[in-house]
Parts: C-alpha cells; sequence; structure tokens
C-alpha cells in the first residue's frame, strides 16, 4: 500500500515538473524595440522597425527562439534622448532582455544610460557612432562604424578626378557625421583633394537657401552632404535651383526613399554610399524583399535589411549560447563572430563592432542605381 | 434498500433527489440555457450594430476625404487660375490654408514638376522639382486623382497624406494632416477598449482612435487577412476583438473597426453573471432549505422512532420535545394520544388478561376434564376395537372352522358310515353264528366288506388327520406368533387350503405361483393371517359381479435379494381411488351389514409395516380387480 502510494506521489511529481518545464519553457522571450517612429528621421527607425517586426514573424513562425515565442516590445524614443530616459526607466520594468536600438548616432547618449543603469544587451541596426567603437561592453550593432563609412567616401570622391570639394554635415547627429566629415577633412589632401567648403549645420533651424549660397561662393566641383535623406535633398534642391552642376555625394543615411522622393531630378547624378546590395540576388534577400513589400508597400532599404538582420543575429546567440543570460548571448555573439545576412557575411568583432562592404550607388531616374 | 422484499425509499434521499434533482438542478440548467440564448442573441445584435458603425465611418470618412478632393478644384479654379500675380496667388493659398486648419500645405506644379506656388513656406521652394514625387508619376492623365500613402512631414514632423490632382496646365497638390482624421473618426461612439482606424494602401495608420498608432507609422496587422474576409476575430493590442473591415473605393484606404470582445461582451457577461449569481443564491437558499428541512424532518422522524421504540418497551414516561413544524407537531399530538391510548388500553388489555388467566384456568380444568373423558373414551375404544379384532379373529376363526368342519364332515360321515355298516354287518355275522349258519362265503364277504370298510375308514381317518394336522399348524403359528425359518409356500398353501371350502363353494379359481424356494426367517402366523384376510376381502367385496371369479397370488424373490415379494391379485370389482386412499384405516368397510368389520385392510396394513417391518401398496393395474404388493424381509426382525 505505502509503495502504491509513494509511486502516485512520484508521479504527480514528475508530472508536475514535466507541465512547470513546458510551462517554462513556453514562456515567451521580450524583445525591446526602440527607434525614433515619430517626427524628424522617423522614417529611418519605421523602416528599421518593419525590418524587425519581420523578423519577429519569420521566428516566430519557425518555432521561435528555442521553442519560446518573440514578443516585440516597440518604444519610440522619438530621437530625443531626454524622453529615451523615462521609456529606459519603463523598459527596466518590463522582463525584458534584449534590446534593438536605437536607429541615429545622436542617440549614443542613451546607449551610454542603457549600460550604465541596465542589463540589457544592446544591438544597433543603424548606429554608426564612432564613439562606441571598440569598447567591450553590451552593446553590439550590425552595421559598421562611421570611421569606414568616410573611408568610402573618400574614395568615391576620388574616382572622377574633381578636386574642389565642399563639405556640409548635420550637426543633430553629430555622433554619425562628425566622424566622417573629421575623416573626409583630414585626409582629403591625401586623397589628392582639395577642401573648398566645410561647414556644420543644424538641420531643425537651417535655412538651406542660406547654406547654399555660401557654400556655391566657393564654386566647389563635388560636394559631399552629410546629413538625411530629406535634408540631402534639400540641400540639392537648392543646388541645382541655383544652378549648380557640382557632382554631389550623400552618406548613408540618405540612402532612404525620402532622397529620392524629396530630391526628385536635383538627386540625379548623386553618389551615395550604399549599405546593401541594390541587386542582390541571394535567395534570403529576395524571399525578404517579396514578404516586405507585401506587407508595407515598399521595396526595403538598408534599415529594414539592418533591423531584420539584427534580431536574427540575437536569436543565433541566445541559441549557441548555454543560457538566456545577457553575457552568454553576447559571448555566443562574439564567438561565433560570423554571420549569415540577407545579402553576405556579417562579421562581429571582439567589441560587437559589425563589419561589412560597403556599395557605391548613383541616382537614375529617380533610382539608386548601382555604380559601375 | 429492500424491506420484505419490497423497495423503500428513503424520505431524505427522496426529498433531495425530488428537491434538488428534479427541481434547482433543471432550474438551474434552464437558466444556463436562457443566458446561452442571451448570449447567442446579444452576439447577433452585436454583429448588426457592428457592422451598421463600419458602414457609417465608411461613408463618413468617404464625404470626408471627398471634401478634399474637391478642395483641389478650389484651389486650382478659384486660387490659380484667377490670380495673375505669384505673390497674390501666395497670398491667396495661405489665406485658404488658414481656413482649413487641416491643410498644412498647398503646392501648385507646372507641368514639369517644378514649384510655382506654394505655402505656408517662404519662397525658398519655388522651383524645386518635385518629379520624383509619387503624386507627380501616378498622375497620367488630366482629371485623375491621387492620395499617397502616409508619410511624416519635414516641416511639422506629423503624419500627413498628400492628395493631387492633374489639370490641363498645373498639378495641385494639397497635404492633409492626418490628426484631422483621427478627430473626425473619434465622434463614433465605441466602447473603451474598441478602436476605429484607417489604413493607406500599404496598411500603416492614417488615421487611429489611438494617434500614437499614426504618429509612430504603425502598420495594421490585420489589413491583408480582412481584405480577404471583410471580418476576423482576432487579437489586437493586446486584447481579443471582433474586427470589421471596409475599403474606401476613391482611395483604397482600409477603415477598420476592432470591437473589443471584452468591452462588448463583459456587460453581457455581467449580467449573465450576475444572473448565474442570483440562480446560484437562489440555488442555495433553495439548497440550503432543502438540506435543512430533509435535516429537520430526519431529526423528527429519528425522534418519532426513538419514542416509539422507547413505548415498544413500555416506557411511556419519554417527553417529546416541541419543534416547529406544524405536520410534526401534530403527529407528536397524536403520537402522544397514541400513547394515552396505548396506556388506556394496556390498562383494558391487563384486565382481560387476567380474566383470560381466570377463563384459562377454567378451561385447562374443563379440558383436564374432557381429556380425562377422552382418555376414557379411548379406552373404551381401544377396548372396543380389540373386541372387534377378536370378532374379526373370531370370525376368521368361525370361517377357519367351518370350512374345517366341513372338510372334516366327508371323511368322518364316511368312517362313521363304514362303521355302522360295519357293525351291522359284524352283528350280522354275530347272528348268523350265534345261528352256526356261518357259511364261507358269507365268511369270506364278511371279511372283505371288513376289509374295505377298514380300508374305508383309514383312508378317511388319514383324510381328516390331515386336514386336523394344517389346522393345527395355522392355529399353533397364529397363536405363538414366533419368528422361524420356513418356506412361504408351506404357509401360503396352507392357508389357501385351509380357506379352500368357501373357495370351492363359490367357485373361484385360484392362480398360485412360486419363483424359487423362498425360504424365509419370519412370522409364519402372520402371513397366513395378511394372506387369509386378503382371500377374505375378495370373497366379501369383489366377485358380486364376477362370474368367473379369479385370485391369485404370486410370490417371487425381490430385487435386492434379502426380501420377498407377494402379488395378491384378484379379478373382482376392485376399489376406487377415493376407497384405496381409506382402505387401510382401521374400521373402514364398504361392506357393513354383510360382515364385514373394516379392520382386514388394517390388520394387514399393521402386520406388514409393524411385525414384519413391510411394505403393502396397492398397484393400480386395470388388468386386474385388486392389485397387492407386500414386500417382505427374509428375516424379519
Amino acid at each position: 500500500m505505502r509503495k502504491k502510494h509513494i509511486g502516485i506521489l512520484l508521479l504527480i511529481v514528475i508530472l508536475s515538473a514535466y507541465l512547470l518545464m513546458q510551462y517554462v519553457n513556453k514562456e515567451p522571450i521580450y524583445i525591446g524595440f526602440g527607434a525614433g517612429l515619430s517626427g524628424q528621421w522617423s522614417q529611418l527607425g519605421v523602416q528599421v522597425r518593419n525590418g524587425f517586426l519581420q523578423a519577429v514573424e519569420d521566428i516566430n513562425a519557425e518555432g521561435g527562439i528555442n521553442g519560446r515565442e518573440v514578443i516585440p516590445v516597440i518604444m519610440d524614443d522619438k530621437n530625443d534622448n531626454a524622453h529615451t530616459i523615462e521609456l529606459i526607466g519603463e523598459m527596466d520594468k518590463k522582463d525584458i532582455q534584449y534590446f534593438v536600438g536605437f536607429t541615429v548616432s545622436s542617440m549614443t547618449p542613451s546607449i551610454d544610460q542603457l549600460m550604465t543603469t541596465t542589463e540589457l544587451m544592446v544591438f544597433s541596426p543603424t548606429m554608426s557612432t564612432n564613439s562606441l567603437i571598440g569598447i567591450d561592453d553590451r552593446f553590439l550593432r550590425v552595421c559598421n562604424a562611421s570611421s569606414f563609412e568616410a573611408e568610402s567616401l573618400l574614395s568615391l570622391l576620388s574616382q572622377d578626378g574633381r578636386k574642389d570639394v565642399a563639405i556640409v554635415y548635420d550637426s543633430s547627429n553629430q555622433p554619425y557625421t562628425q566622424p566622417i566629415r573629421n575623416i573626409i577633412v583630414g585626409s582629403a589632401e591625401v586623397h589628392g583633394l582639395n577642401l573648398v567648403y566645410d561647414e556644420e549645420f543644424n538641420s531643425k533651424t537651417i535655412k538651406y537657401s542660406d547654406l547654399v549660397m555660401r557654400m556655391l561662393s566657393k564654386e566647389p566641383e563635388q560636394i559631399v552632404i552629410v546629413a538625411s535623406g530629406i535634408d540631402t535633398a534639400e540641400i540639392a534642391q537648392q543646388i541645382r535651383k541655383e544652378g549648380s552642376d557640382a557632382l554631389l555625394y550623400a552618406s548613408a543615411w540618405a540612402t532612404t526613399n525620402d532622397l529620392l522622393e524629396n530630391g526628385g531630378r536635383a538627386v540625379n547624378g548623386m553618389r551615395v554610399n550604399g549599405l546593401y546590395d541594390i541587386n542582390s540576388n541571394n535567395p534570403k534577400y529576395l524571399a525578404f524583399k517579396s514578404k516586405m513589400i507585401n506587407a508595407f508597400g515598399d521595396d526595403p532599404t538598408f534599415p529594414q535589411i539592418f533591423g531584420y538582420e539584427s534580431l536574427q543575429i540575437i536569436k543565433e546567440g541566445i541559441e549557441s549560447a548555454d543560457s538566456y543570460e545577457v553575457d552568454a548571448v553576447k559571448a555566443a555573439i562574439i564567438s561565433k563572430g560570423r554571420f549569415q545576412g540577407l545579402q553576405n557575411d556579417i562579421l562581429i568583432d571582439e567589441y560587437g563592432d559589425a563589419h561589412r562592404p560597403y556599395y557605391g550607388y548613383i541616382v537614375e531616374d529617380g533610382q539608386f542605381r548601382s555604380m559601375k | 434498500m429492500k424491506y420484505n422484499g419490497q423497495q423503500k425509499i428513503n424520505i431524505r434521499k427522496k426529498l433531495i433527489e425530488v428537491n434538488l434533482y428534479r427541481t434547482v438542478i433543471p432550474m438551474m440548467l434552464m437558466s444556463v440555457l436562457l443566458m446561452v440564448f442571451i448570449a447567442s442573441f446579444v452576439g447577433v445584435q452585436i454583429n448588426y450594430r457592428s457592422k451598421d458603425i463600419i458602414n457609417s465611418i465608411e461613408s463618413s470618412t468617404s464625404r470626408y476625404l471627398n471634401h478634399y478632393a474637391s478642395s483641389l478644384d478650389e484651389v486650382y479654379f478659384s486660387l490659380y487660375k484667377r490670380e495673375e500675380f505669384s505673390e497674390t496667388l501666395q497670398d491667396s493659398i495661405r489665406a485658404y490654408i488658414k481656413s482649413n486648419a487641416e491643410i498644412t500645405n498647398i503646392w501648385i506644379l507646372d507641368s514639369n514638376g517644378r514649384v510655382v506656388a506654394g505655402a505656408p513656406t517662404d519662397n525658398e521652394k519655388i522651383g524645386y522639382d518635385q518629379s520624383g514625387r509619387d503624386y507627380f508619376k501616378a498622375l497620367k492623365n488630366v482629371g485623375d486623382t491621387y492620395w499617397s500613402d502616409v508619410f511624416v512631414s519635414y516641416e511639422s514632423n506629423l503624419p500627413i497624406v498628400t492628395v493631387a490632382k492633374r489639370f490641363e496646365d498645373a498639378f495641385v497638390v494639397i497635404r492633409v494632416d492626418m490628426e484631422s482624421l483621427t478627430d473626425f473618426i473619434s465622434v463614433f461612439d465605441i466602447t473603451e477598449n474598441s478602436y476605429i482606424v484607417v489604413t493607406d494602401k500599404s496598411g500603416a495608420y492614417l488615421a487611429h482612435s489611438d494617434y500614437s498608432f499614426v504618429n509612430t507609422r504603425a502598420y495594421d496587422p490585420n489589413r491583408m487577412k480582412l481584405l480577404a474576409n471583410g471580418k476576423l476575430q482576432t487579437t489586437y493590442n493586446g486584447n481579443y476583438m471582433w474586427a470589421y473591415h471596409k475599403i474606401l473605393s476613391d482611395t483604397n484606404w482600409s477603415v477598420i473597426l476592432y470591437q473589443s470582445v471584452w468591452d462588448l461582451v463583459i456587460p453581457v457577461l455581467m449580467v449573465i453573471g450576475l444572473g448565474v449569481l442570483f440562480i446560484l443564491v437562489i440555488s442555495m437558499t433553495v439548497v440550503k432549505s432543502i438540506l435543512g428541512l430533509t435535516q429537520e424532518i430526519s431529526s423528527e422522524v429519528e425522534n418519532l422512532v426513538s419514542w416509539t421504540n422507547e413505548v415498544a418497551l413500555g416506557h411511556y414516561d419519554i417527553e417529546i420535545n416541541s419543534g416547529t413544524t406544524e405536520e410534526f407537531e401534530t403527529l407528536k399530538d397524536a403520537f402522544k394520544s397514541m400513547i394515552k391510548g396505548v396506556l388506556t388500553r394496556e390498562e383494558l388489555l391487563e384486565e382481560q388478561r387476567e380474566e383470560i388467566i381466570e377463563i384459562n384456568e377454567g378451561l385447562e380444568a374443563e379440558v383436564k376434564k374432557r381429556t380425562e373423558d377422552l382418555e376414557k373414551s379411548l379406552v373404551y375404544l381401544q377396548n372396543t376395537q380389540e373386541q372387534l379384532v377378536q370378532k374379526e379373529k373370531m370370525a376368521a376363526l368361525g370361517s377357519l372352522v367351518s370350512g374345517v368342519a366341513h372338510e372334516l364332515n366327508t371323511p368322518i360321515g364316511v368312517t362313521l358310515t363304514a362303521g355302522s355298516y360295519l357293525e351291522k354287518r359284524n352283528k350280522a355275522l354275530l347272528d348268523q353264528l350265534a345261528e352256526g349258519r356261518v357259511s364261507k362265503h358269507a365268511l369270506t364277504r364278511y371279511v372283505e366288506t371288513v376289509n374295505d370298510s377298514t380300508q374305508i375308514v383309514l383312508r378317511n381317518m388319514e383324510r381328516a388327520s390331515g386336514l386336523i394336522s394344517s389346522l393345527k399348524k395355522v392355529a399353533v403359528d397364529q397363536e405363538r406368533m414366533s419368528r422361524e425359518e420356513m418356506y412361504l409356500k408351506d404357509i401360503v398353501d396352507a392357508t389357501v387350503t385351509s380357506l379352500g371350502v368357501e373357495l370351492k363353494r363359490r367357485n373361484i379359481e385360484t392362480h398360485i405361483t412360486y419363483e424359487g424356494h423362498l425360504k424365509l426367517k419370519s412370522y409364519p402366523g402372520a402371513i397366513s393371517q395378511i394372506i387369509a384376510n386378503l382371500i377374505q376381502n375378495s370373497l366379501i367385496h369383489a366377485f358380486d359381479q364376477q362370474l368367473a371369479p379369479k385370485i391369485g397370488i404370486d410370490c417371487r424373490e425381490g430385487n435386492a435379494g434379502d426380501d420377498i415379494v407377494i402379488i395378491y391379485w384378484d379379478n373382482g370389482s376392485g376399489i376406487d381411488r377415493i376407497e384405496r386412499e381409506k382402505v387401510y384405516d382401521p374400521f373402514y368397510t364398504t361392506a357393513e351389514g354383510t360382515g364385514g368389520t373394516g379392520l382386514g385392510m388394517n390388520i394387514v396394513y399393521n402386520l406388514v409395516n409393524g411385525l414384519l417391518l413391510g411394505r403393502i401398496d396397492y398397484i393400480d393395474d386395470s388388468s386386474y380387480g385388486v392389485c397387492f404388493e407386500i414386500n417382505l424381509p427374509k428375516i424379519a426382525q
């Protein structure tokens, strides 16, 4: 009789443990997402978010991460550090360990805040600020640091043979724009270029006609604009309106539809530092592209791609790690180092900084096209 | 439970069964069904109401959008075509924007897409090339109107849409702040957690009951499914929703109504819940009352049983407490009356008992007296029976003696005749001798006569002697009833022989058979009397109507080997079925007045069953008159 009771008790304990394991295993994984979804530069944030959401959908469709559903917790940081600090407090209350964000380098103070006040692992799709490069912390990213972009732009500038170069850059996203400007300015001579104009502007207050008038007075043959797509378009409109035929260059930040829509014919011929392969025939990318058009109506560009890849790398990290702890996941990502992106391999170095190729674009007939 | 073979009802169980199972539970089930019906009815009503709302939103939104489409014509015809100078046109556009708060920008483009006029920005954008815009690419024909997807205004950083129309020599472009659409749809009466949303062609929100969705340019996750189905049950913004969809024909935008199921259902559920609660409370109250009543009834019944047991034990001095149930109080009053009645009757019974004791004592004396009388009668009867038996024996003896006398009569008569003749011849011889005239011839004749007569005398005397010897043997056996070894044949033959005169007189044919030697150690007198009585019975009762009477005795060994079987039969009138049952009864006779005593067969029965420890059975065989089978042990006790 006693043996029978012990057997039943044991059965109940095993069953309970199994059910508990099932319950624990079925607990969803909450993954935070922060981007400027409203206000200035929100087009970038919205596109990154759309890519991120597509990744959530794909991962859950394939059974989640280790069988656990991914639930995104979306926050609009408004690209405003003051607002974001409030959000971090809110986010800390939720059961979030992994965070995808932010999208513009001006949010670097918020990254610092996250590193000091939370235990989150932060994976940024598009923050290329140099200030976070080479630091062994919980910040990782899927995009290159802006210093690499400057090198790429210099390479483009050197191709055409025109010497006189002007550069204007948006101080409102200084962590991104400033390093590019500094490298170009510092290395222009090395590349045989002659810097004729260099001005920092604030896109929130600037009157572009005045800026352009000042710049064109120096008669540059090549003009580098380090700003968002819409601001780059505005500057290009003013340049063409004033009749200048200087060759225009834009940073990767500008490679959004905003540039094409707002720029019209004014941006035709503009060379842009592209972050993704427009002509990629990688099946993964083509499938992704098809899904994005179906879901959001637009061809995906780098923000969607980077948003998507950010979550996929986190997924691979969690699945490779021996626990769900942030440090274990980060170590797993660093250890793995190489990940298959939608178009090409992404290398993540020991500091969590990404290394991926740039692609030279030229705008023709309202479209980005690969430079030959 | 069964009691005395019948199914008995337990009142407590029955009360619970009747009240709970047949009343409360069916009532609850009926209530639940009613509530399910109500819920279903409410669901249908909600569906109708939701469809009304979505249709209303669709038509209102279409009117709202048409307003801006018509604004394009106003701007073109009333402003652009009237104002000849650009400065005046700019002012007119600014004034128009001012009078239409939700319009953020108006642009007039030439046919190449260059800005020729616009407000409210300064003249900086005059001359901008807008050929990259979607609307410029989309508006191929004069008269076409284009609605863009939602995007963020460069100036205001707010979500806006562009509505543009191509005219013969210009494009008119108006940008509309979509917050106004959100304000517009907010007038519809929906529940707190329900939403009305409007999305563009890509699914991005243009308007939403929660404007933050528009501000962050979120996309509706269900639009594609709704496009296919029109209606959906889904989880939206953390709530379970019924989603209804309509497409706006001019813009291909979507209007979606998310009705919070909980908002709609909770009031119904609350009503149902209250109903269920009410039913539960009522049911519990009823159940409690039933159980209380059942308990009270059980308790009262147990009390009554207890009091009844006390009364049964003769304890009438019991305390009967008061209760609250009228019927039981009536029952208790009746019980009290019953106790009083029982007490009265018991006293009466006691008196009657004493009377009965007296009567019994009288009766006992009477019975004793009667018993003594009966005993005396019994003795008298026994004596009478003995006398009758004796009489029967005497009758049998008489018959026997008569037969023997008849048998002896002839030889003795012949002997007497022979003696008389011899005496007569002797006297004649003596006379002749005295006369001396005895001749040789005479002497020879005398000697011959003497010799003949002597032979006759001797022969007849031997015969008489044999008869007497037989009679003596029977008589001696009957007298002694002693057990001895013998052959059945000797006894049977002697008995039949002893009755031979009567048998012959009645011309009765006898058939006596024996199988084997049939040696016994038994009571020959008893066997002889049995045979004699059976023959005597046949003689008296059997052959009145029989012209060729027969009596048979078949003797053989029994199957077991330790007994013998005597089959006695005749071909007389037999014994009918009723008589058979009484044939062994003492003094039962059908020949009263003809010499039958009614004891013959009783004697036979007693001898067979008593002395000889055998068995006699009447054999019902129609080929005989009577037929008795007598089984006797070879060795009697």
